[in-house]
């Protein structure tokens, strides 16, 4: 019942808020060819040709590059990597930091709260670039086999990406439930004779979802741009898969050519979707908190 | 004599500061003393009143009766036992109501939700049909209609709220409920109306009230006894009417004295109340009692009496040279 509410509300602020209604719109666009990109691409993305170097035009709509390939295909077939390595990172930087900064928060002060916290501190104070490419000078760029199982290199960038994230979620986390655990409603929980993990689960958790939610929205759009810059640097994805990172790489020789086609279409796309998750994050924030939109909608 | 409900026997509470890190290396840390040595028994059946100005500590002698905090010394004895030895069993029987409804209850939650908490906790209600049923008598029973189980606690006004803090105290049928203040962040008009209905309750349910609170035309209206705290100590117990008719502590007349305009102050308060990290020795109140003599910065007063009427103050107890 709580979800047809929250979704009725996300509705509510569609319509008052058209800028996020658009970042929504685009979301769901990327969404859509991240799924299904062979039917909204008709070229292959890979296959080269020799229309060379074309300006975006009726049948490239983005034109071509120095190979001869459809930058429309490439930019659409990039989508579900980004889009993937994103919300994956995210998953894996929410699955360790929430429970690690609830609990720090819950056992703050004392061992068990400077023992994560610190330990935070450390994974922290790595700049993630370069321990990303430690990772990948360390592993290679090529899919590892363990046992029956191949650990594919994007999996192994995800993984990275994903650790370097926890520490910035349970800081959030920890800070929220440092905040909710003072008021009163926790003391009446444990008068009532509730149990910890259900105090803290089933009690203060729910309440500190609209924060986290909204850190959880803009991580991932840095973790698009963290892939993007590893794969630029050559470290993310390998070609000729394609991605926006790497395309971005591939075409800084044309920037000074003339050819701008190249390096504009997968850097607005870049820049398009870091944009519209940021904005749902705000959305998101507004439909969680129903205290705030009967404010609004008194106002 | 009734028999006890809750006993407190020298109870104390010691925060201490949280001080730079290596402070606590060169000298003791300091400590808040915010509960000191309570001795208290509350009567099945009674309403028993704690007063005293904010931080005098009766908060957290509320939260202590409860075992909400551990008691730094001392020992709560519930119904002849140790409520530790059952702490699941003892939660059922005594609850807690809060003094702030919009923070005691979760915002997150629809009213139903939160009535439910405590029947799931404790297993009360084999369904959820029979736990629906159950919200709705609550909600009844604390004078609000049982629509209100959908609502979320930001769309109740107030009294409303506290009503429904109320219905949580007694969802699971306690014996003894922990009353901190429950009027004070209401409007008057309706501190009327919740007062109204604790009275109510009480009678109907068989209910014990620890009654916290700073408002003491509200406490003599409505407590049997009551016992008056300063700095963290009781300072003076004994029945509503006796102690509103002759108050004995020095403490206890100026707090009167202050809350009746009609009677004539027999000893103004001037001064602060001292901080609880460094009460000042001997009785904690004699830097402002009018009565002090030099024993009262010596000697910490002994509470003189039975546990139903007593006094902590040297006056009582062979003078104050």
């Amino acid at each position: 019942m709580n979800r047809g509410k929250t979704i009725g509300r996300l509705l509510g602020i569609v319509r008052r808020d058209p800028l996020a209604a658009a970042a929504f719109l685009f979301l769901l666009l990327l969404a859509i060819a991240a799924l299904f990109p062979e039917q909204i691409a008709a070229m292959s993305p890979n296959r080269p040709s020799r229309l060379r170097l074309l300006p975006p035009g009726d049948v490239y709509l983005f034109g071509t590059d120095q190979f001869g390939r459809d930058i429309f295909a490439r930019c659409v077939h990039a989508t579900s990597v980004s889009l993937l390595v994103g919300l994956t990172t995210v998953a894996i930087a929410l699955l360790l930091g929430v429970p690690l900064g609830a609990i720090a928060a819950f056992r703050s002060p004392g061992k068990i709260d400077s023992g994560i916290m610190r330990t935070m501190d450390v994974l922290m104070a790595f700049p993630p670039i370069v321990l990303a490419i430690a990772v990948v000078a360390a592993l290679g760029t090529q899919d590892i086999e363990i046992g029956p199982f191949t650990v594919p290199h994007i999996t192994k960038v995800m993984v990275v990406i994903g650790l370097l994230n926890v520490p910035k979620v349970a800081r959030i986390v920890r800070a929220s439930v440092l905040v909710e655990r003072n008021e009163q409603y926790v003391m009446a929980a444990r008068a009532v004779g509730a149990s910890e993990a259900r105090v803290l689960f089933r009690e203060v958790l729910p309440n500190c979802a609209s924060p986290v939610a909204v850190y959880a929205t803009l991580l991932v759009a840095t973790s698009i741009l963290t892939e993007a810059s590893l794969s630029f640097l050559g470290l993310g994805i390998q070609p000729p898969q394609p991605s926006w990172g790497g395309m971005l790489a591939d075409s800084r020789t044309y920037v000074m050519s003339g050819q701008w086609w190249l390096t504009v279409f997968p850097g607005l796309l870049i820049f398009l979707s870091v944009a519209a998750f940021n904005l749902a994050g705000d959305l998101l924030r507004d439909a969680l908190d129903p205290a705030q939109i009967t404010r609004r909608g008194d106002a | 004599m009734k028999t006890p409900l809750l006993e407190l026997a020298a109870v104390s509470k010691h925060y201490e500061v949280a001080a730079a890190p290596l402070a606590g290396l060169l000298s003791e840390r300091p400590k808040v003393r915010a509960v000191e040595g309570v001795s208290l028994s509350v009567a099945q059946g009674e309403i028993m009143g704690l007063v005293g100005e904010s931080g005098s500590g009766k908060s957290t002698l509320g939260r202590l009766a409860l075992l909400l905090e551990p008691p730094t010394a001392g020992s709560v004895r519930f119904a002849g036992a140790d409520p530790q030895a059952d702490l699941n069993a003892f939660r059922r029987r005594a609850q807690m109501v809060f003094q702030d409804p919009q923070s005691s209850l979760n915002r997150s939650k629809t009213v139903g939700e939160i009535l439910a908490m405590p029947l799931q906790v404790h297993d009360v209600g084999a369904s959820r049909v029979a736990r629906r049923a159950r919200v709705a008598e609550l909600l009844t029973s604390v004078g609000l209609r049982a629509d209100a189980a959908t609502r979320y606690p930001h769309e109740l006004s107030g009294g409303q709220r506290q009503r429904v803090g109320i219905a949580r105290a007694l969802a699971i049928e306690p014996a003894f409920i922990v009353l901190d203040e429950p009027t004070s962040a209401l409007d008057v008009s309706i501190q009327a109306q919740i007062a109204n209905l604790l009275v109510e309750l009480q009678q109907r349910l068989a209910l014990t009230y620890l009654f916290i609170s700073h408002d003491l035309r509200l406490v003599r209206w409505l407590c049997d006894r009551v016992a008056v705290m300063y700095l963290g100590r009781i300072v003076e117990t004994g029945s509503a009417a006796a102690l509103w008719q002759a108050p004995r502590h020095p403490y206890a007349q100026a707090l009167l004295a202050a809350a009746t305009a009609e009677r004539a102050a027999p000893s103004g308060i001037g001064g602060e109340v001292p901080s609880p990290i460094a009460p000042p020795p001997g009785c904690a109140f004699h830097p402002r009692c009018a009565f002090a003599g030099p024993r009262c910065a010596r000697e910490v007063p002994a509470s003189r009496g039975d546990a139903q009427t007593n006094v902590a103050c040297h006056l009582y107890d062979g003078g104050v040279a």
